[in-house]
């Protein structure tokens, strides 16, 4: 046996010691996303090309090192629970957590036009979120998530919402608009079934799939309205796949493509369906975390909505979130 | 392609993973995170200090007017200076000017004779910025949220403004902008360059919003 071996199979015990007490400890356990400067443990293969082409530094070192050196914050990445991104995701926020962002210029309904979102969790995989931006318009918007599946490598979450926007109240709207919405009324219930995985460490997986119930009510209802422009006031059916890409400790590649089957504005017994190419959506997006509990996301959005809300088919959008 | 491999380093990884108690208390993110090795962490580098960079690049409208078509943007070069602070957070101002483009068009007006004419358009941004610079391996990547005012020149040869339904404004418009941004920068010693993009988004609808893809090379003081 060669003598680099020999320390190598010595940092070996050191890091079972390390990992095998960081398991047992619950403040270790306890640790994961709230104190991360505490929380270091060993690494063990991960699946996926990377890990098995080039061993983990902290088995394979020839040489003694200490414990805490071979250690990784595993915990401060962006796929730790307290970091991932519940946007597009099956996951919610981990129990007792905060979630609070504020955004502008998106076209997906949760954050048209502009986001001002509190997100908690409530534990057990549930969290609860309101975008007060869309209720400070006359949107009153609230939604729930559920983690309800909650593997190694297959993750499934569903989650529903409400809204009701009183035209009336949509003071944003130019004076027009605000003319036409004010006799109309919008309730929609959104259900979505997210599943998401993470088959290596720099990729995690979505696929959801979505319907959109909504009723527009009111005698000047017409698809012509902003609820519907905006495709707040639709009955939708997509799927939206979509891949992440973590280049980094702190930081991600995400692409997201919505892709309705069936779209349809709720007026009266009509219902006239829009086709594809109208309702279809590109995102591409990169997302950071700046500092701790700080995360950073802009995105460019290619999509007939964003013609309609902003001009422009290619229009961007940022997000700042605070997970204090 | 997965290719196993017998080396020392994988049968130790696979002796560490068998030797792992269960985490029972995580949930299947947290054992996600526990354990794999987490991506490599980046190198530590200085985010402090003044930087002044030169822009230069290459931008294009991506609304139009209705029917019309304006380019304010094209080649465009200008200047940013910020300062950053040890956390990442950037304040900094900028100065941008784009040539623009001619673009001949062609009006078929429902009332009256059809007639072609040159829309010509150039533009100058300058206002404040935002940032965050996050260190990814040797780069530095800043996020940029820009708020400013563009004044945009324009000229219709061989039409008017009322022909064309700008209205009754006069060049140049006036009008603020909201401009995300990213920015991918290689700080070398007190050199630093890098490539970025920002997306104008005008704020008056008489200025075209724009996609500006940019070159930046300057120093850090």
């Amino acid at each position: 046996m060669k003598p680099g071996s020999l320390s190598a199979i010595l940092t070996l015990i050191a890091s079972i010691s390390v990992s095998a007490s960081a398991q047992e400890s619950p403040q270790a356990t306890a640790a994961v996303g709230t104190t991360p400067e505490t929380a270091e443990v060993a690494a063990t293969p991960a699946p996926g090309p990377a890990s098995t082409e080039k061993p983990p530094p902290s088995v394979a070192a020839p040489t003694v090192l200490p414990a805490q050196q071979t250690a990784v914050h595993a915990d401060s990445d962006l796929q730790s629970p307290a970091q991932l991104s519940t946007r597009f995701s099956a996951y919610t926020l981990p129990a007792q957590q905060w979630g609070i962002s504020a955004g502008a210029l998106g076209v997906g309904d949760g954050d048209v036009f502009a986001v001002l979102a509190v997100t908690y969790g409530l534990g057990a995989g549930v969290q609860l979120n309101m975008n007060l931006a869309h209720a400070g318009v006359g949107m009153l918007n609230i939604g729930a998530g559920w983690h309800f599946i909650d593997t190694r490598y297959f993750d499934l979450g569903l989650k529903s919402g409400f809204w009701y926007g009183h035209g009336e109240w949509f003071w944003i709207a130019d004076p027009l608009a605000k003319k036409i919405l004010a006799k109309i009324d919008v309730v929609k219930v959104p259900i979505e079934l997210t599943a998401s995985s993470m088959p290596t460490r720099w990729l995690e997986l979505d696929l959801a799939f979505q319907y959109n119930w909504a009723k527009l009510f009111g005698a000047a209802a017409d698809e012509e309205s902003l609820f519907t422009k905006g495709q707040i006031g639709m009955v939708q059916v997509f799927m939206r796949p979509g891949a992440r890409f973590f280049i980094s400790d702190n930081t991600a590649l995400e692409l997201f493509v919505k892709l309705p089957f069936y779209t349809a504005v709720p007026v009266g017994e009509r219902n006239p369906t829009l086709p594809f190419k109208d309702t279809w959506w590109f995102e591409g997006g990169l997302r950071s975390r700046l500092a701790h509990g700080l995360y950073g996301n802009i995105r460019l959005n290619y999509a007939a909505i964003s013609d309609v809300l902003y001009g422009a088919r290619l229009y961007p959008a940022f997000e700042i979130e605070v997970r204090p | 392609m997965f290719r196993p491999s017998l080396s020392f380093g994988s049968v130790a990884a696979v002796a560490l993973l068998l030797a792992t108690p269960p985490a029972h208390a995580e949930s299947g993110a947290q054992q996600n995170a526990l354990a794999t090795p987490a991506l490599p962490r980046p190198t530590q580098l200085s985010l402090r200090g003044f930087d002044l960079l030169a822009t230069v690049g290459w931008g294009a409208h991506t609304s139009t007017l209705g029917d019309l078509e304006l380019a304010p943007y094209g080649a465009s070069f200008g200047v940013d200076l910020g300062y950053s602070w040890k956390s990442g957070f950037r304040l900094g101002g900028y100065f941008f000017h784009s040539l623009g483009r001619s673009l001949p068009q062609h009006r078929d007006p429902r009332l009256g004779r059809s007639f072609d004419y040159t829309a010509e358009a150039s533009s100058s941004n300058g206002g404040l910025s935002l940032g965050w610079g996050v260190p990814l391996y040797c780069f530095v990547l800043r996020y940029k949220l820009s708020l400013g005012v563009t004044a945009m020149q324009w000229a219709f040869h061989t039409a008017s403004p009322a022909e064309l339904g700008f209205g009754d404004d006069s060049s140049p418009s006036l009008g603020f902008h909201l401009a995300p941004g990213v920015a991918l920068l290689w700080p070398y010693g007190k050199f630093e360059g890098g490539l970025g993009f920002e997306y104008l988004a005008q704020i008056k609808d008489t200025i075209p919003s724009g996609f500006i893809g940019t070159l930046v090379v300057g120093v850090r003081l």
